[in-house]
């Protein structure tokens, strides 16, 4: 089941209906409601995988209770160690046995001795990069004192499983969502009407933003060599606005839908497009698993509280980690360097924490300057992207060679409404960007919000495209 | 709570008003089977593959029988869909009986036949039930005579293109004929288009193989058919290499209807050997258009009509 499915669009009211009608008196019933609800949304993709997700969430209920009750410090380290192993041992497993096997063998025959090896048909569990960081981060908080380990089986595998963003997060920590599972919902005007609103605007950047977008990428990146040097330019340009429609879609229906339940997820995407420099943009992009590497590997490195190699060590690090986060291909290692390639030079000259604040906070306009940042930022990521998105590291290298070789002059067969939608996004998250969502217009006059849904459902009608999924869920 | 379940309940009624509304009026526009649901129980129908529901203009049969005098009970209807979705086979027959009104008496019934109307894909076993076609409409329809038809859009939502409302290359009309609007006619395009055509259908040739669960399906569907009305067999007119590449997967083809049309006293219009193959003009090789579709439908009325003189 996906988000942008008719069987969603019949589940969610349904489960919505359900839940405040029959649970509103129970804590206990809501929890079980929704351990229920998200178990059944998670088996509608393989039932088989029921099993993992249970396993993984009943090892660390016990490890964290394990971890607290332990009076050494050398106990809970084992106990914490155990933990590291079994989530990330999953994760490696499914996500990565064959790149390191087939890595192996290319290396073993780099050298001169013959291996061979039948990669194994493993099915990589949708969501496992999810759900085994928000395991982790629970045990490792447990470990930390930042949190006490939950009483309740019902309640944390509730919190593991919830399921708006139990498939491609965000990443929630245990210190924000297993709390809210600790006391009783009761249903909030207000949050639930901004969640549906924040919904709508995910809806409209996955099926009219990305998957309009991604029949020009998709043509781009079949066969660079077969495309004229405007159309990959536009092609890679049009990548930009297809990942962050998809990613930031799906995390606005996510936060939006959890918002229905009483719940607040942490905001995702706090539009990365208006950044100034490659700082910013991780700051505003993914933030969930941006904070997740920041909390969790790079401050215990030391993060820039050490000696200069340390800190450019740490800085690949955290790149390269998180490149390989998102798949089992250099392709995704060679992004992550170049993202830090790019970051270096803003961190040695100390100028990586100089955009805190959204741009322009105090006028509507940027500057010239301002304007030019971003732009420079937008273009250089998008560049960096190619590596994201093309098969292998050549075919990334051959798409920015063509670009450059500047062949053929047409811009090919430009969809004027991919265009057109791009640049509705652009200016209504621009007029919202100090909001926490594109779309929170709630204390505007009631034609503005009611002309908006109109609009925006009346657009999603006409330019909206069915997909049958989300980029991030092979992650 | 009243007042949220209030201000949902009024946006879901006014997205639904409008929905409703472009269903109403532009359905043929946005999906290339919709209307075939919405129109009431057939009492007539042309029954195919593409060749049928682009080639036969239920219109020009109904005004040509209407004239004649003859009493077949009208309107024809349209129920041909592609060859992915309406080979001959159990699937296919239970939607014909779905969409048959069942008080029809004097019916009158096209069967529009191919060699790939009876096969089966490589990889689906039909002597276990498997059919490649079983998801896709119309086979995943209940309700196949309702306007507007919410079903269909439920099922089928990923088939829809809204945006066609304002530009279609495809109108699908009320009484299930599919028109093909802007056609480029030069000979470029129309080479270009039968290219990928005949790729295609040289495709078939590896993976469809000949299935006698099909052939079963079709005799019994001939019993059904014949207890409400006449039955027809017709053969499109196409393209003679088209015909060759068919003759040689199936070079008995002909020879296998001419025997079931005997065997059952129906009549069997082969329009791949008429003299004005060449008048029926179409845009890639197979699929008529609309000019030679008129011919054809008027030929096609001209045979039915003197069949029974």
């Amino acid at each position: 089941m996906i988000f942008n499915s008719v069987i969603f669009l019949i589940f969610l009211p349904i489960v919505f209906s359900i839940y405040w009608l029959l649970s509103k008196k129970s804590l206990k019933i809501q929890n079980t409601y929704l351990l229920i609800i998200s178990y059944f949304f998670y088996g509608c993709w393989d039932w088989r995988f029921l099993f993992l997700i249970a396993a993984s969430s009943l090892i660390d209920f016990w490890v964290a209770k394990k971890i607290k009750a332990s009076q050494k410090k050398n106990t809970k380290k084992v106990f914490v160690g155990i933990s590291l192993v079994m989530n990330i041992g999953l994760l490696g497993f499914f996500k990565y046995f064959n790149f390191f096997a087939d890595s192996l063998v290319d290396l073993f025959n780099l050298v001169g001795f013959h291996a061979d090896y039948t990669t194994l048909h493993i099915i990589l569990p949708v969501g496992i990069s999810f759900y085994t960081f928000q395991t982790l981060s629970y045990t490792i908080d447990v470990y930390r004192d930042k949190i006490e380990p939950s009483n309740s089986i019902v309640q944390f595998f509730a919190y593991v499983s919830f399921f708006p963003q139990l498939v491609a997060g965000p990443i929630e920590r245990a210190t924000n969502l297993l709390p809210q599972f600790q006391k009783k919902r009761t249903f909030e005007y207000d949050k639930a009407a901004d969640g549906m609103r924040q919904m709508l605007w995910g809806f409209f950047k996955k099926v009219v933003v990305a998957d309009n977008c991604a029949v020009f990428v998709d043509q781009a990146f079949a066969d660079p060599s077969m495309s004229s040097s405007g159309e990959l330019f536009v092609g890679m340009i049009f990548f930009a606005f297809q990942l962050y429609g998809d990613f930031s879609g799906y995390s606005d229906i996510a936060i939006g839908s959890a918002r229905l339940f009483g719940f607040d997820l942490k905001q995702n995407f706090a539009f990365p497009y208006f950044a100034r420099d490659i700082a910013e943009f991780y700051r505003r992009w993914h933030m969930s698993l941006t904070n997740w590497f920041k909390d969790y590997v790079y401050f215990p490195l030391g993060g820039s509280r050490v000696g200069l190699n340390k800190k450019i060590r740490n800085v690949f690090i955290i790149y390269l980690i998180s490149g390989f986060w998102h798949g089992a291909n250099w392709t995704f290692i060679f992004w992550g360097f170049l993202n830090a390639l790019y970051y270096v030079p803003l961190m040695l000259s100390k100028r990586n924490r100089r955009n805190l604040e959204i741009v322009a906070a105090n006028s509507f306009l940027p500057s010239f300057r301002q304007g030019y940042a971003i732009f420079e930022t937008f273009i250089v990521t998008c560049f960096i992207r190619v590596f994201f998105r093309a098969d292998s590291i050549e075919d990334a290298f051959l798409y920015i060679k063509r670009i450059f070789s500047f062949q053929g002059n047409t811009w090919g067969n430009l969809d004027k409404i991919s265009i057109a939608v791009i640049i509705i996004l652009l200016v209504v998250e621009w007029i919202n960007r100090k909001e926490q969502h594109g779309l929170a217009i709630g204390n505007r006059p009631v034609y503005i919000r009611w002309g908006s849904y109109m609009t925006l459902f009346l657009i999603i009608l006409f330019f909206g495209k069915s997909s049958t999924s989300f980029i991030y869920f092979q992650f | 709570m009243k007042k949220y379940i209030k201000k949902v309940s009024l946006f879901l009624f006014v997205c639904f008003v409008i929905l409703t509304a472009i269903l109403l009026k532009y359905g043929g526009n946005i999906d290339h089977f919709y209307n075939k649901f919405t129109t009431p129980k057939a009492k007539s129908m042309i029954l195919g593959d593409s060749r049928a529901m682009q080639g036969i203009q239920p219109e020009i049969l109904n005004k040509a029988i209407k004239s004649s005098g003859k009493d077949y009970e009208l309107p024809v209807y349209n129920y041909a869909f592609t060859i992915a979705q309406t080979p001959m086979g159990p699937p296919y027959r239970k939607s014909i009986l779905r969409k048959l009104d069942k008080e029809s008496k004097n019916g009158v019934y096209i069967l529009s036949l191919t060699p790939w109307m009876f096969c089966s894909g490589d990889d689906y076993n039909d002597d276990l039930g498997e059919f490649r076609e079983q998801d896709q409409p119309p086979h995943n329809m209940l309700y196949v005579d309702v306007n507007p038809n919410y079903e269909y859009i439920l099922r089928n939502l990923n088939l829809f293109s809204f945006r066609h409302v304002f530009k279609t290359n495809y109108l699908l009309h009320k009484d299930g004929w599919m028109e093909r609007k802007k056609l480029s006619k030069d000979e470029f395009s129309f080479n270009s288009r039968k290219k990928v055509q005949k790729d295609m259908i040289v495709d078939f040739l590896d993976y469809y193989k000949l299935s006698n669960v099909r052939k079963q399906s079709f005799y019994d569907l001939i019993k059904d058919l014949k207890e409400h009305g006449d039955v027809f067999f017709v053969r499109s007119p196409i393209d003679l290499d088209i015909l060759e590449i068919e003759n040689k997967f199936y070079p008995e083809f002909d020879n296998f209807i001419d025997s079931v049309a005997i065997s059952n006293g129906i009549k069997y219009f082969n329009f791949t050997r008429h003299p004005k193959l060449k008048e029926f003009s179409n845009y890639d090789g197979h699929h008529i258009d609309k000019k030679g579709g008129e011919l054809f439908t008027k030929a096609l009325a001209d045979s039915i009509l003197s069949a029974n003189q």
